[in-house]
């Protein structure tokens, strides 16, 4: 019976050389896939295809496909488990959960064209600063970010905030909801979505919410 | 070249609003003196043709209360808040009203516009246009103002508003800024686009945010803080129940009635909570401190207070003695 599998087993998966496969059709693994991954969709899924792509019985295999909502993986390892692969992980989150985890990909999309590598730096602050405590932390930018011990956004503060008593408290001068996407859209997609919506800037974060790093309109100029 | 000396101050601003729908003229031109002898910079002034509720009683004609606080007051920075471009006031008599105020007040005028209410548009007895008409017709309006305020002789056949070579005489040498009453995404992008700076009724990040992609980066960010400054805090919210029970009714519902009677009939169904939400009461300091951090926080560079109710003195002294000491250095 084949187990499901989380991100970050996944990733410990691969790392320790286990075999993965994308069972998505190939106009969808050639734009970006995990790194190592082999193509077999399923509906090629038969031993001769599977021992051709070298995909060995008695090797982990972690199987994948778009995201959670697809069920492509799943039954992807069942037929894997019937045709008697040993140890079989359905990646069930898939493609877009790793991409938005900010893992790297393989493929002929480039990643320097996603959100996740145009990310730039951006000054950061904790939650129990003063407002004080922030006159040389924003640099050229407007916003410094809110972040916990795991970089996880709590916030941002404008510049606006250092008009403030310096006494202020940064939980107190916080907006708490700023704008965020994950690394894996890409820059085109975000272009639009930034102007349709009127957004100056986006966070990037993981699907965990931690942080990677701002973009703003002039980073994605020439992108759609 | 517009000069926007009239909306820069130094810093976080706590600006002052004259509210014409609950005071008599002569009232108002007092507080606005008041209000100056108190430290406060800039001020704005509601432009109505009704009040919201026949309680608050009054309606001062802008343009004419502008003419008295030009001689009122001496450093006080005033605008409109706001002016609307719909049926009431054609742009080319804003225009010329505008021109003529910043020529009596120079460098000390700003005017605010935006899409108006029924409330106030209704008496010409014309159709109530939808927002994205009234958006269209705000837009159309800031570029005629402007044309005209570059000494252009302007003809308009076709669009929103007719106009027949019209040109103004009485002109300033530097022309007023234009601020521009934002609500949400659409309205933000045109403050961006037309504007010198954005308005808004209550602290909206969003808006700030879209005001800025939309070419407003830098420019200056307004925003109304409704508050009932007493010494009792049940004093305090029994006079916004009296004075100001249209703070409860839901943006969407404020531009759609068309006479205060309506008004009244409407906040009788709200509850005392939805009345008082928006609005910071009492004599505690911090909860003014806190209000205008927020304000900040969204991304506001100036916060007008709107005393609700008779107590202007009280307040101003409030400001002057509690709350400018606690939000300065």
């Amino acid at each position: 019976m084949a187990e499901q599998c989380d991100t970050a087993l996944a990733r410990r998966l691969a790392d320790d050389g286990a075999q993965i496969v994308e069972v998505l059709p190939a106009a969808s693994y050639e734009p970006a896939h995990l790194p190592g991954a082999v193509n077999v969709p399923l509906k090629d899924m038969t031993l001769a295809v599977l021992a051709e792509r070298e995909v060995l019985p008695d090797r982990p295999t972690v199987v994948y496909c778009y995201d959670h909502e697809c069920d492509l993986s799943s039954r992807a390892a069942a037929l894997l488990d019937a045709l008697g692969y040993q140890e079989v992980y359905d990646y069930v989150a898939s493609k877009t959960a790793w991409m938005a985890a900010g893992l790297p990909t393989e493929g002929t999309a480039p990643a320097s064209e996603r959100a996740g590598t145009l990310a730039r730096p951006v000054p950061t602050c904790a939650l129990d600063a003063t407002v004080g405590e922030l006159q040389d932390s924003f640099g050229d930018d407007d916003v410094c970010v809110v972040v916990d011990e795991s970089q996880t956004v709590l916030g941002v503060v404008r510049r606006d905030v250092l008009t403030l008593p310096s006494t202020t408290s940064v939980l107190a001068a916080m907006q708490p909801a700023p704008p965020s996407v994950r690394p894996s859209i890409t820059a085109a997609e975000l272009a639009r979505s930034m102007e349709k919506d009127g957004r100056s800037y986006v966070l990037v974060t993981t699907s965990l919410g931690r942080l990677m790093g701002v973009l703003v309109r002039s980073d994605l100029d020439g992108q759609h | 070249m517009v000069s926007t000396d009239a909306l820069v101050g130094d810093g976080l601003e706590l600006g002052y609003w004259l509210s014409s729908e609950e005071h008599a003229p002569a009232a108002l031109i007092e507080h606005a003196a008041a209000a100056e002898r108190a430290g406060i910079r800039t001020a704005m002034i509601s432009d109505h043709y009704a009040p919201w509720t026949e309680r608050q009683g009054q309606s001062a004609f802008v343009w004419t209360m502008l003419g008295a606080l030009a001689q009122a007051t001496s450093d006080l920075r005033i605008g409109t808040g706001v002016t609307a471009a719909v049926h009431r006031m054609h742009p080319l008599v804003i225009a010329h009203a505008a021109a003529t105020t910043e020529v009596l007040m120079p460098g000390r005028f700003f005017l605010g516009l935006g899409t108006g209410e029924r409330l106030n548009e209704d008496v010409m007895g014309q159709r109530w246009p939808r927002p994205a008409e009234r958006r269209a017709m705000l837009e159309e309006a800031v570029d005629l103002v402007r044309a005209l305020w570059d000494g252009e002789t302007v003809t308009r056949t076709d669009g929103h508003f007719r106009v027949e070579r019209a040109r103004l005489y009485t002109r300033p040498a530097v022309p007023p800024p234009i601020v521009v009453s934002a609500s949400g995404r659409r309205s933000a992008q045109l403050a961006g686009r037309r504007g010198d700076a954005v308005l808004s009724a209550k602290p909206d990040s969003d808006v700030v945010d879209a005001f800025e992609a939309a070419g407003g980066d830098g420019k200056p960010r307004l925003v109304q803080l409704h508050v009932c400054w007493a010494e009792d805090h049940e004093a305090a919210r029994r006079t916004v129940r009296q004075w100001w029970p249209n703070g409860g009714i839901p943006g969407a519902v404020l531009g759609e009635l068309a006479r205060p009677a309506e008004f009244d009939q409407l906040v009788q169904a709200l509850s005392d909570e939805a009345i008082q939400h928006a609005v910071v009461t009492g004599p505690d300091p911090d909860r003014y401190v806190d209000a205008v951090t927020r304000a900040v926080a969204a991304g506001y560079t100036t916060v007008y207070l709107h005393q609700i109710g008779p107590d202007q003195r009280g307040f101003l002294d409030f400001v002057r003695r509690e709350l400018r000491p606690r939000l300065s250095g």
